[in-house]
């Protein structure tokens, strides 16, 4: 039954979904069988923007991780520090990513670039704040364990906090992933002047030409994309922590 | 081990000396406690929940920094064992084990397999604690207590979290590795039966702030561990603490 349901809830879906295709003009909402057609025949050419569009969410995406992470431990460590800097982290995570975009394609040029940057704009917050809850959420048994042998601050980062975190910083990279596609497109919505072509690019680009089962058939592509991120990262999850941590195996 | 064991310094005298100890809130927990614990002696500590028992082991581990008075454990080597086996779950229980060593910087895999011998448990060297049963990781937890040679041994509840048939097992093989090491020993308890298996002495104590009840010798010449408890002195020993804890109680 588990299982039944949501695929019933699929199928109720697509059948609306065709119902109303049916009794509407194709360039407003072309039915599921015309967007499988064009999924199969722009295959290759999805197949290559997805490609770009992975290439800037991966980058905006370890870009996060990195300056993340590293500030995450920073401010868990300093809580003046993190108080210093709430409200530039905050105003980050607020201004709308879309009305950065154009600034970014002033500064930076067209290109890849844009992509990476607003990937890894979405993607730098929800990283930050599981980092520093997870360090945080260190049982205090284990940190006096430590205490008791005098470790050091850089023993008791490296045996104890990073690893009891791990679970924390995970949940984070997953909650960044999906981020990190939405902001590559939208970097690609303003910043891509289709040389290489990506998932952005295509959206935007088939709108404009009235394209729509392409349009959808990109819209697909990009949902595809942003779930393999997800599933990598709970694969890689699941290697490193899975062991012992039972949300992740 | 035994080699080690010989170069170790003696166990150390344990003495709180007008020991003051309150919380930031102002509630105090400790108002002028002494204490003296002769080296090598093993002493229970009873009383009720939330009396500040545990406060004053923190006070001798180093934990916890008294307000007011003194603890002067000497130039001991000391080791805690918690209520919960407190193991790091991504470790593997001779990583677990070797916890101390590598902290101190005196990595030595056999003096950890010898302490995971010690607590029978030499085969589960490579899996993860969630592995084990709880009272095998409290035997862990123990023998990581053990590796680092310790001459002050501390232990908050031990066994609290386990069934009563393993207890008895934990009891018995504690009681023989404090008998062979002739550590200074301070446990935290409710079981007043466990203070009487395993102690020389026994303090009841109630609070906050914490002040002493009773402060009796256990006189047994029974292994530590396997004392008999229907042994009338154990038993005489037993309702005395049960008569001082109560009659703190009562109006």
């Amino acid at each position: 039954m588990s299982r039944a349901l949501p695929a019933l809830i699929g199928l109720i879906a697509l059948t609306v979904w065709a119902a109303l295709a049916a009794s509407l003009p194709e360039v407003l909402l072309p039915s599921p069988l015309e967007v499988g057609r064009a999924l199969l025949h722009n295959a290759p050419r999805l197949g290559e923007a997805a490609l770009v569009t992975a290439s800037a969410a991966g980058m905006g995406l370890g870009i996060a991780a990195v300056f993340g992470g590293v500030a995450g431990v920073v401010f868990a460590r300093s809580p003046a520090l993190e108080r210093a800097f709430a409200p530039y982290t905050l105003l980050l995570q607020t201004v709308p990513v879309v009305a950065i975009a154009p600034l970014l394609v002033v500064w930076l040029g067209y290109g890849l670039k844009v992509s990476v940057c607003t990937a890894a704009l979405v993607s730098f917050f929800p990283i930050l704040t599981a980092t520093v809850a997870g360090l945080r959420a260190t049982p205090t048994d284990q940190l006096d364990l430590l205490r008791l042998y005098g470790a050091t601050e850089a023993q008791t980062l490296r045996l104890l906090r990073l690893p009891s975190a791990a679970p924390f910083v995970f949940a984070g990279l997953r909650s960044s992933a999906g981020l990190g596609v939405i902001g590559a497109i939208v970097g690609e919505f303003v910043g891509s002047n289709g040389d290489p072509v990506s998932l952005g690019y295509l959206v935007l680009r088939s709108a404009r030409s009235a394209d729509t089962p392409l349009t959808f058939a990109a819209i697909v592509a990009s949902t595809a994309l942003a779930l393999t991120f997800y599933a990598s990262l709970r694969r890689i999850e699941t290697r490193l922590i899975g062991a012992w941590h039972p949300g992740a195996s | 081990m035994a080699e080690g064991a010989a170069a170790l310094p003696p166990a150390p005298r344990v003495r709180f000396d007008a020991v003051r100890f309150a919380w930031p809130s102002g509630e105090e927990i400790l108002s002028g406690l002494s204490l003296d614990l002769a080296p090598g002696q093993v002493v229970a500590l009873v009383g009720r929940s939330g009396c500040g028992k545990s406060t004053l082991l923190r006070l001798a581990a180093g934990l916890s920094t008294p307000t007011g008075g003194g603890v002067d454990v000497g130039d001991a080597r000391r080791a805690f064992v918690f209520q919960r086996p407190n193991l790091l779950p991504w470790r593997t229980v001779a990583e677990n084990v070797a916890l101390p060593l590598t902290l101190l910087g005196q990595e030595d895999p056999a003096a950890v397999a010898a302490a995971l011998a010690q607590v029978g448990l030499a085969d589960a060297a490579h899996k993860l604690p969630q592995a084990l049963s709880g009272g095998m990781q409290m035997r862990v937890s123990i023998a990581r207590a053990l590796v680092s040679q310790p001459t002050l041994l501390l232990l908050d509840e031990p066994f609290s979290a386990i069934d009563a048939l393993t207890r008895a097992r934990l009891h018995g093989e504690l009681g023989q590795i404090l008998d062979e090491r002739g550590l200074t020993t301070l446990i935290v308890t409710h079981d007043l039966h466990e203070a009487a298996l395993l102690a020389d002495r026994v303090i009841a104590l109630a609070g906050p702030p914490l002040r002493v009840l009773l402060d009796v010798p256990v006189t047994s010449s029974a292994p530590r561990g396997r004392r008999d408890l229907y042994d009338p002195r154990v038993g005489a020993l037993v309702r005395a603490l049960r008569a001082a804890l109560d009659v703190d109680v009562a109006p």
